[in-house]
Formats: C-alpha cells, structure tokens, sequence
C-alpha cells in the first residue's frame, strides 16, 4: 500500500494533527483562564465567603502554576469535577453522549446518502430542477426546519413529540432536520465535482466506447473525485457539531450540546473545557484518519504529482 | 426567472437601508391589547407575544443579518484574501505553515468560538461578526489560492515583474482584476451562508443582546411562545430562505456568466 509512496505528505499530516492538537489545548486552557475569574463569586451568591471558596478550589494562585496544574492533570486523564454537578466531568459527559451519539450518527448517515443521492441525480438529469432543489436544501436553516418540522408533525398532525427523549420517535425530526440541512451542503459538493470531471477526456474516451452517461459517471467519475469528497466529509463531523447544538437546544435533549451550552452560561469552566477540547481534539482526529484514507486512495497525492 | 432573484436581493437591501434608519419604537414597543394578533391592517404580519410589531422587526432584523453577513465577509475575505494571495505566489515553506493554520481554522467548529466569545464578553453582534468571520477565513483563502495560482504564472504577470513593478503592485493590478468576478461569486454564496449561520448563532442567544432583532433571534422567541403562536415564525423563515435561495442562485449566475 506505501509502495512508491511519499514521505512528506504523510509527514505533514501527522504534524498538522499534533499542531492542531496543541492548539486545542492552548484555546482550551485560555478559556478556562478567562472565564474562571468571578467563578467563585457566582459559586457563593450573596451569602457564601468568596475567599474562602478561593482558596479551596486553589483559584488565588498564579496562572502558570495553574497552566502547569492543569496539563499534568489532563495528561493523568483527570479532567477536574463539574463546579455545578460536583462529579467528575468525565461521568457527566459520557452519560450525555450516549444521548448525543444516536442523533449525530444518523444525521450524518443521512446527509451524507442523501447528498449522495442528490447530487448524481442532479448531474445526470441535467436540468436545473434537481439543482434547485439543492440549493432550497441549503436554504433551509437548521433551526428553521425544524420549528417547520415541530409545527406541522407536533402541533398540527400531533403524530412525534416535540421534545424530550427515550423512544426512537423522538429522534426522528432531529435526525432529519440535521441530516437534511446538511445533505445540501454535501450534495453541492458532489454537483460541483461531478460537473467538473464530467468534461475530462477519461469520461469523453468511456462514453465514446460506447458506455452510458450515468454508469461512466458512476464508476469511473466517483472515484476519482472521492478522494476530495472525503475531506468534505470531514469538514462536515465540524458542521455537525454546530448543528447538534443548535438541535438539542430546539428538541430539548440532554445531550452534549445542550450540556455545553449550559455550562458555558453558568461558567462551569471544567466543564465546558473538557467538553470544548473532546469534541475538538475528536473533529481533529476524524479529519486527520480523513486525509490518511484520501491520501491513500488518491495516487496523485500519495506519489507526490502535485505536492 | 433570473429576474425574480435579482428583485428579492434589491428588495433585501432596501429593507436593510430602511431598518437601518427604523426608529426604535417601531420594533420595540409592545402593543399590549394585540399580543400575538394575526395579520392586520395595524400590524402587516401580526404581533409576537410580547405584542411587537412582527413585520417592523423582520426589517429591522434583515439590517442587523446585513450587518453581520458584509462585515464577516469583509474581515475573512481581507485575511483570508491577502494570505492566499502572497501564498500562491511562489512555493515557499510559509505556505504549509498557513495552509496547515487555516486549516485548524475550518475544523474548529464555529458554535465553539461563539460560545468561549460570549462567555467572556457576553452577546453582541460583534460576537457573531467574529465567529462567522473566523469560519468564513479558510473558505476564502482555498478559492483564491486556487484561482489565483495560474494567474501567478502567466505570462504578463512576468512581463510586468520584468517591467519593474513590485509583487503588490501586480497583486492590484493583475492578480485581482483577473479573479475578480470569482472573489464576487464566492462573497455572494458566503452571504448567504452567512444569513443560514446567523440563524443558529441567532437561536442559541448568541448573535445579539435583546434589544435587536436578528432572524436568528427571532426564532428563538417562537420557543417562547410555543403554546400561544408557533406560527408568527413563518414569515421570517420564509423571507430566510427566500432570500439565501436568490444569493446562492445569484452567484452561480455570475459564475456561468464568466466561464462563457
């Protein structure tokens, strides 16, 4: 497989993860710092001692001490306890993913068949219809499709819930609202790629043989714009994030979104940081396992032709 | 039915012109007797909970998105713009270093950095400027990069080093005109993009203080009055997605028109 295979690129994406990893962790740390100023203030309302609490949490010390605290404690895996909770951040947070996880996993499965989808049917059928029907998905914001969605299946129909979560019903206008905003976005890639490669002389040479439109583009067109397609697939775990907030928040589910959102306005620091640095350093890692696919399915990227 | 698009983009911008010299009391001030009244001679689209004239807070609202959409879209295309073309100019070690930081840049996930922002500084649209703006840096730096990368190494471009004249005096001269009309593409589809992206900065409590109205925000109201009137929702969303729909239909417009 890394027969003939150049060092440098796979160098760069190993430095490109590491350096990103870094500088989660500085973001992540300068957060805490800035939002931990007043936290014991808040923590002791009108009649709790400011100071004493202070003290105890070890707030009064310098913020390189505290820099160096913090990263020793990170790389012991101890992420420090939820200042609102009072357990440790990690069993909050990996009792809320569990909520998060169902959502995220089929949004994207859906936006991305369905941008699929969308996207070779729009350039085989070669009429704008089928692109217009693209850019409405694009359109459409996350949050206003789903009020759409709560509008007519909850308070017309009254056939899903509009919140809350336990059954697969409740997951189902999340899921779809997410997966169909961002299937838009995924099939306008497909679109663009198919329409550019369409012109190349490979396609040309196929179809000239005698092959039709739709089975060249299938099989020689998708893969060979695969491998950009799949960094767009990376991007979009970033995406996915912003909208698993954004639908969490709507559908009132507990989950990782709606915790961070929480968190962040009731400056629960550690909180916030560790969920902040997770779903960072995680978005990170699947793009960079992204780029290692794409580098080795892609040979003009592997042998080095446009580096 | 390219002149539908066009019409809805002057039409947004009117009502941005209008919003922004709107007095206050027009969107602000609750009528209390015609709380979430329906559509009427008084109020165009009718009122929200409060009782606040819906129709004069969607145009109030569309100067605020305005706002947000040119001034993100000015920031990242400056920094992202420059960068790329002092970049594409010649294969120098600084490339990997940029291209590597941008790309950090197009993983971190926008909500993240709107969160940290207001945790700190509590919201405001600058909050939301900044945020759009930071994802908006990477997008412009790959499509100018890429556009102008050819233009680097074409032929009058050397005649005109040979001739004296200094890389930035190229880069204004040359370089910009040539990848002009795809800078003007790519800034049409981001202001879109942006309009979607506010919508969820909006809803979230993050893109103004309450005093104004963005669209964004003003989803969020319906969440607060989900048993009274859900409804009062549509014509914002409606006029959302009307008008991403002409920006993005508008800017493939001037790409065909230019690749003829």
């Amino acid at each position: 497989m890394f027969i003939g295979s150049n060092i440098k690129g796979l160098m760069k994406i190993l430095i490109k993860l590491l350096l990103s990893i870094l500088v989660v962790m500085l973001i992540t740390f300068l957060g805490i710092e800035q939002l931990s100023g007043d936290v014991a203030d808040i923590i002791a309302g009108t009649e709790g001692d400011a100071q004493q609490i202070r003290n105890q949490m070890g707030l009064n010390q310098s913020v390189v001490s505290r820099f160096f605290w913090w990263v020793n404690a990170v790389a012991q895996g101890n992420f420090g306890n939820s200042l609102i909770f009072e357990v440790p951040v990690i069993d909050i947070v990996n009792e809320r993913i569990l909520i998060s996880a169902p959502i995220a996993l089929f949004a994207f499965l859906i936006s991305i068949s369905l941008g699929l989808l969308l996207g070779i049917i729009s350039v085989v059928s070669n009429n704008s219809f089928w692109n217009n029907i693209i850019i409405l998905m694009i359109s459409f914001p996350v949050v206003w499709l789903s009020l759409l969605f709560i509008m007519i299946f909850s308070l017309s129909l009254n056939i899903l819930p509009s919140g809350g979560i336990g059954m697969w019903k409740h997951y189902l206008m999340p899921c779809l609202a997410l997966g169909i905003s961002q299937a838009g976005v995924f099939a306008r890639y497909v679109r663009v790629g198919l329409l550019e490669i369409q012109n190349s002389d490979f396609i040309h040479f196929y179809q000239v043989v005698g092959f039709s439109k739709v089975h060249v583009l299938l099989k020689y067109g998708l893969p060979a714009i695969s491998g950009s397609l799949l960094s767009i697939i990376g991007l979009q775990i970033g995406f996915l994030f912003t909208g698993i907030v954004v639908v969490e928040h709507i559908f009132a589910m507990p989950g990782i979104g709606d915790l961070l959102y929480q968190a962040i306005l009731k400056r629960d620091v550690f909180l916030a940081g560790y969920i902040v640095m997770k779903s960072a350093l995680f978005i990170i890692l699947i793009n960079s396992i992204v780029d290692f696919i794409a580098y080795i399915i892609t040979p003009s990227l592997r042998k080095g032709y446009n580096a | 039915m390219h002149k539908i698009y066009k019409y809805i983009i002057i039409m947004f911008f009117i009502s941005m012109l209008v919003g922004a010299l709107l007095p206050s009391q027009y969107y602000n001030d609750m009528d209390m007797l015609n709380r979430s009244a329906s559509v009427s001679v008084n109020h165009l689209f009718g009122t929200d909970f409060l009782g606040r004239d819906i129709f004069f807070r969607m145009i109030r609202g569309s100067y605020n998105v305005g706002i947000i959409g040119i001034s993100s879209i000015l920031i990242s295309l400056l920094i992202g713009g420059f960068l790329a073309l002092l970049m594409s100019r010649k294969k120098t070690n600084w490339r990997y270093v940029v291209s590597g930081g941008i790309d950090i840049l197009f993983v971190f996930p926008k909500v993240l950095v709107a969160l940290i922002l207001v945790a700190i500084f509590g919201p405001s649209i600058q909050i939301a400027i900044i945020s759009i703006g930071i994802f908006f840096i990477p997008v412009f730096y790959r499509v100018i990069y890429l556009s102008s990368r050819s233009v680097w190494q074409s032929d009058f471009v050397a005649s005109a080093r040979l001739s004296g004249l200094s890389k930035y005096q190229i880069m204004f001269v040359h370089i910009i005109p040539n990848i002009y009309h795809i800078i003007l593409a790519q800034c049409t589809i981001q202001f879109a993009i942006a309009i979607v992206s506010e919508a969820g900065l909006g809803y979230l409590g993050l893109s103004v203080d309450s005093s104004e109205p963005t669209w964004g925000s003003m989803m969020l109201d319906v969440q607060n009055s989900w048993f009274i009137d859900p409804y009062f929702a549509i014509p914002v969303g409606v006029a959302m997605v009307l008008t991403t729909f002409s920006f993005i239909k508008y800017s493939e417009r001037i790409k065909n028109d230019n690749s003829r």
